[in-house]
């Protein structure tokens, strides 16, 4: 009797560490890798493996970070970037996303017919244009924004034309011996069909526009991070450089995220592939 | 016992069976007819010039009663989904014409439902979904909509997977939700082309009995195309076997098997089921040696 009520307590003692324990496990898997690698890096210059000079430490990174962040530094510059990759990256979708939908969908010989031509002026290496849109636009906010659009806009248009064409046609014909008309069935089929193609070009150019952001501001800027990153490098001023680097790749996590999620609450629940 | 196939057909095994030929005879209620139908596909060469003619049907006639369940069964590439898409209104017949209800044929229509090999769900919708979206150009009201999917999920017994994903059922089930929503629309007229042809044999079987079950409740005329000569004795009242390429109609098969005798186990390996199976048989492999030959 008094035995098995301490098996009882134990296990239910048990029970209750469990969802903790378990917590922690997910974390740790989640994470591990990332904990190992800031470790490592945080020690590595005591065993000689960096020279914390030119690279520091996860530490001092992060009290840099809170120095810029309280100063209101680092707010600034990446308030003036976001507005130049929403500017050029958000122009891109405006215009790549109908235009995609309506090359795809209803001018099929006129996309067949500039289809080359899109794809060799896609093809031109975006930093070979900077000194044309620099030419042609100045220095200012415009030119930059102009590179970002530029760039974001072929994945966008691409996927969208591609998911339109790749629609099944089974589901077309399916569509049509409900009797529903043209516009219908574009609309609640195949434009529904192409989501998952044209969120990947959406994410593409999420990519990009932070690519042509940095390259932008390194070339001709007076703020936003990628002027910051590089006034910082010619000043010396290492931990700073870094704090830019970082930021850049958390912002550009973020609006990957940021698109996932939205993909996720427009497009439902998905088939989970596993290989 | 004798009987001629082909002929009028008339043994007397089965009433039920043979009451469609006679009304047949009589010129009396078709649901649907085709006259002399033709069709040749104009295929562009690779480089914009020269043009192929494929002619997939020539001249053929076929006349099926109310309430019939009729097969074509022919080998593959003869015209069969080319005949269905024309009855669906889906494409236009070069020649002839065909007919539902004595009025031609204009283009596709909730008069009549198709269901697909392919299954043709849209991945991103439920069960539920994919039938309401059949039911998206019939039903305004959402509520009703929504009562009459559940309902006919639950006819082809998915009550409980009205949720579930196309993704997330099995071959079986998605060709279920399928046949709900063709008859949700509530047509007189099923179309089904090779529908159970990519399920696997025991699936097959029972979706058959439940179709064969579903279709007599609901007085459907159903039009199921398949080349499987199994599955045409099975299901038929009568067999159009349809000869190769330009297809027509080679022969007309009745199946003198009561409808309540099909659903009896033993049933395959009745004497009639054996006998038509061997004709139908014969038939197809005139056509096989006749391929081989040609080819
Ligand atoms: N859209 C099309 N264009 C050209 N030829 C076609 C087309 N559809 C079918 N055909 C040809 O018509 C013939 C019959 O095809 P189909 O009706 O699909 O045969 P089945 O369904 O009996 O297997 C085949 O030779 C096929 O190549
Ligand atoms: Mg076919």
């Amino acid at each position: 009797m008094e035995l098995s009520a301490r098996i009882e307590s134990k296990i239910s003692g048990m029970g209750a560490l469990g969802i903790p324990v378990r917590l922690g496990l997910r974390f740790a898997h989640m994470f591990g890798a990332i904990i190992a690698f800031l470790t490592l890096w945080e020690f590595a210059p005591a065993l000689g493996l960096i020279d914390p000079v030119i690279i520091p430490v996860p530490s001092v990174i992060f009290d840099k970070f809170v120095e810029l962040s309280l100063n209101g530094v680092l707010l600034n510059n990446v308030a003036v970037s976001m507005r130049r990759v929403a500017a050029g990256f958000g122009l891109a979708v405006c215009v790549a996303l109908p235009l995609g939908f309506l090359l795809g969908g209803w001018f099929k010989a006129l996309e067949t017919a500039v289809n080359p031509l899109l794809q060799l002026v896609s093809q031109a290496n975006p930093f070979t244009l900077f000194p044309v849109f620099i030419t042609l636009l100045g220095i200012g906010e415009i030119s930059k924004v102009s590179i970002i659009f530029w760039v974001c806009q072929w994945p966008v248009l691409f996927n969208t034309v591609t998911g339109i064409r790749n629609a099944d046609p089974v589901l077309v014909k399916m569509s049509r011996s409900l009797g529903m008309g043209r516009f219908q069935m574009f609309y609640k089929v195949m434009l529904r069909g192409a989501l998952p193609s044209v969120f990947t070009g959406i994410r593409m150019s999420a990519v990009f526009a932070f690519f042509m952001l940095i390259g932008a501001e390194m070339i001709g800027a007076s703020s936003g991070l990628g002027y910051m990153i590089l006034q910082a490098q010619a000043t010396f001023q290492m931990p700073r450089m870094w704090v830019g680097i970082v930021t850049v790749a958390l912002l550009g996590m973020a609006v990957n995220l940021a698109i996932l999620l939205l993909e996720r609450k427009v497009s439902g629940r998905k088939e989970e592939i596993s290989i | 016992m004798s009987i001629e196939y082909g002929g009028d057909g008339a043994g007397g095994a089965s009433p039920q069976a043979f009451a469609f030929s006679q009304d047949c005879e009589a010129g009396g209620d078709y649901k649907i007819r085709a006259v002399g139908v033709g069709k040749t596909f104009s295929v562009r060469g690779k480089r914009g010039k020269g043009v192929t003619q494929t002619e997939a049907l020539d001249g053929l006639t076929l006349s099926i009663p109310r309430g019939e369940f009729h097969v074509i069964l022919g080998p593959s590439g003869c015209g069969k989904s080319t005949f269905l898409d024309l009855v669906a209104g889906l494409a236009k017949a070069t020649a002839g014409e065909i007919l539902i209800d004595g009025k031609p044929v204009a283009g596709p229509g909730t008069d009549r439902a198709m269901v697909f090999q392919q299954y043709a769900l849209l991945p991103w919708k439920t069960a539920l979904g994919n039938v309401e979206f059949a039911l998206e150009g019939l039903e305004r009201d959402r509520r009703r909509r929504r009562e009459t999917a559940t309902k006919y999920l639950e006819l082809v017994g998915l009550g409980e997977f009205l949720g579930h994903h196309p993704f997330e059922l099995s071959g079986g089930m998605k060709q279920r939700v399928a046949i709900a929503r063709a008859l949700a629309i509530g047509s007189d007229v099923l179309l089904m082309d090779e529908p159970f042809a990519a399920v696997d044999a025991l699936t097959r079987e029972v979706l058959q009995r439940d179709l064969l079950r579903i279709a007599r409740e609901a007085g459907k005329t159903v039009l199921f195309i398949t080349h499987s000569i199994d599955e045409a004795v099975f299901l038929a009242d009568r067999v159009s076997v349809m000869s190769p390429r330009p297809g027509r109609i080679k022969e007309i098969v009745p199946v003198p098997i009561s409808r309540g005798d099909r659903m009896r186990g033993d049933v395959k390996a009745s004497e009639p089921y054996a006998r038509v199976r061997h004709r139908l048989w014969e038939l197809m492999r005139e056509d096989a040696a006749q391929i081989a030959a040609s080819g």
